[in-house]
């Protein structure tokens, strides 16, 4: 038969367990991290999001330091503002690749008026704008001890507004890494940011941001 | 007695047990929420009626996977003689959560727009972008207007920015008979504790008429409409 006693003597430990626990628990997080347990490098990635926004303005804040790959086509430069939101997961070979996300990337020439801007639609594991192929993706370790995300290549909706306003589609790839939070102070970075329009615009190179933030989850 | 003892043993346990929880579970982190919302161009005036465009609001973010974006663009857009601007962009997105932190959230708009010309060229600027990014962690929470910049800015026929430039937060600069501008106009919110968020308005017109006294003298100003180019807000908290 149950007794009140028994109800004493379990609470009271728990109680004091969780209120030792809960005052005991470190409250910083520290903005470096190391490899979690899972990580197995390659083509594999956490199941994990990146959420960014913001500003860079190449050629001027260059992360060359944790950019994996060179230059690829002419420098881009001038003022580049975007948005994003990517969900990575696995595929059926265990390839990272985008599950869903959104991506958009503006460039404002800067010899005005001029502007480009491209967007990247990922849903149910494909593409939007072809409707059929996988987006690949993968992370790595910053020297910062952040954690970047690269997507692509993949094809982009792009719209060059003074261009007799062309539509075009083409390969783009975007870069992006959390370095600490917030992800700009005055001046630059942290975080830092590159965009790839593959065929046509050229590469901003990994900047660190002048506005904005980016989140690795 | 014995009885009695037992009680209050039992509500004093009982106690203990919900405080610890409560304990518990405020360290751990409560459900965080972010918000953000960006526009290009606001304008109310007495003559024309209210446009805000284009608009991108992000949706509602919560639970442990919570992450969105929204954008929303345009080639052109004018209101009359009041405004005429081109390339408007927006952008807002936010997530909460970042590295199994439940506390951390973060939030960050970014509002472009170019060739802006506001009442027929008594302002004009090739370009504006309007950035805030707000992040909470376990050390608090911060906004900042980094990356906010107004291009070739003439007010009045003064120059205020040659190239891409910066001006003090909240200035103000008169427009004879018509009112006055703000020119990065901060606008800060939350407790930098537990939330935090901005608005900046890179340029925030505020068009004023002269309100008369029984002699004809002017005895004040009314605020009769607003203009507002590039336009940013983030926000995070519980």
């Amino acid at each position: 038969m149950f007794k009140p006693r028994y109800l004493v003597m379990l609470a009271a430990p728990a109680a004091i367990a969780l209120g030792v626990w809960s005052c005991d628990r470190p409250t910083t997080v520290s903005p470096r991290m190391s490899k979690p347990n899972f990580w197995a490098g390659g083509e594999q990635c956490p199941g994990s999001k990146f959420t960014g926004g913001g500003r860079i303005d190449p050629p001027d804040h260059l992360d060359a330091e944790d950019q994996e790959d060179p230059q690829s086509g002419s420098q881009m430069s001038g003022k580049v503002t975007f948005g994003f939101n990517v969900f990575l997961g696995s595929d059926a070979d265990g390839n990272c690749v985008v599950e869903k996300g959104e991506i958009q990337v503006v460039h404002h020439q800067p010899e005005y008026p001029f502007q480009v801007t491209w967007h990247v639609s990922i849903h149910d594991g494909v593409n939007s704008t072809d409707g059929s192929t996988p987006v690949p993706a993968h992370t790595y370790f910053s020297s910062r001890g952040g954690l970047c995300v690269v997507v692509g290549p993949t094809t982009a909706r792009g719209h060059a507004v003074t261009l007799g306003g062309v539509k075009f589609t083409e390969q783009t790839r975007m870069s992006a890494c959390d370095n600490g939070e917030p992800g700009s102070s005055p001046g630059f970075g942290p975080d830092a940011f590159r965009w790839e329009s593959m065929e046509n615009f050229g590469d901003t190179q990994l900047q660190f941001l002048t506005g904005g933030n980016i989140q690795a989850h | 007695m014995k009885r009695i003892h037992t009680q209050w043993a039992s509500r004093l346990a009982a106690l203990g047990l919900i405080v610890g929880l409560t304990a518990g579970l405020a360290t751990a982190g409560v459900a965080q929420s972010v918000s953000g919302r960006a526009y290009g161009v606001y304008a109310s005036t007495p003559l024309g009626s209210t446009v805000q465009a284009p608009l991108a609001v992000l949706p509602a973010v919560s639970g442990p996977d919570g992450g969105d974006m929204a954008n929303a663009e345009s080639d052109g857009l004018s209101a009359g003689s009041a405004l005429s601007v081109d390339f408007l962009n927006s952008i807002t997105s936010g997530s909460v959560d970042r590295f199994g932190d439940p506390s951390a959230a973060a939030a960050q708009s970014v509002a472009s727009v170019g060739n802006v010309n506001i009442l027929s060229g008594v302002i004009t600027a090739a370009g504006v972008i309007a950035s805030v990014a707000s992040t909470r962690t376990a050390d608090g929470a911060v906004s900042n207007a980094d990356g906010s910049t107004l291009t070739d800015l003439v007010v009045a026929g003064t120059q205020v920015t040659s190239g891409d430039g910066t001006v003090e937060p909240n200035t103000r600069m008169d427009l004879p008979g018509t009112g006055y501008v703000v020119l990065n106009e901060q606008i800060p919110s939350g407790d930098g504790v537990t939330s935090s968020g901005l608005t900046v308005n890179m340029i925030h017109v505020v068009l004023q008429q002269p309100i008369l006294g029984l002699l004809g003298e002017v005895i004040g100003y009314q605020t009769v409409g607003n203009i507002i180019v590039g336009s940013a807000t983030s926000a995070v908290g519980n």
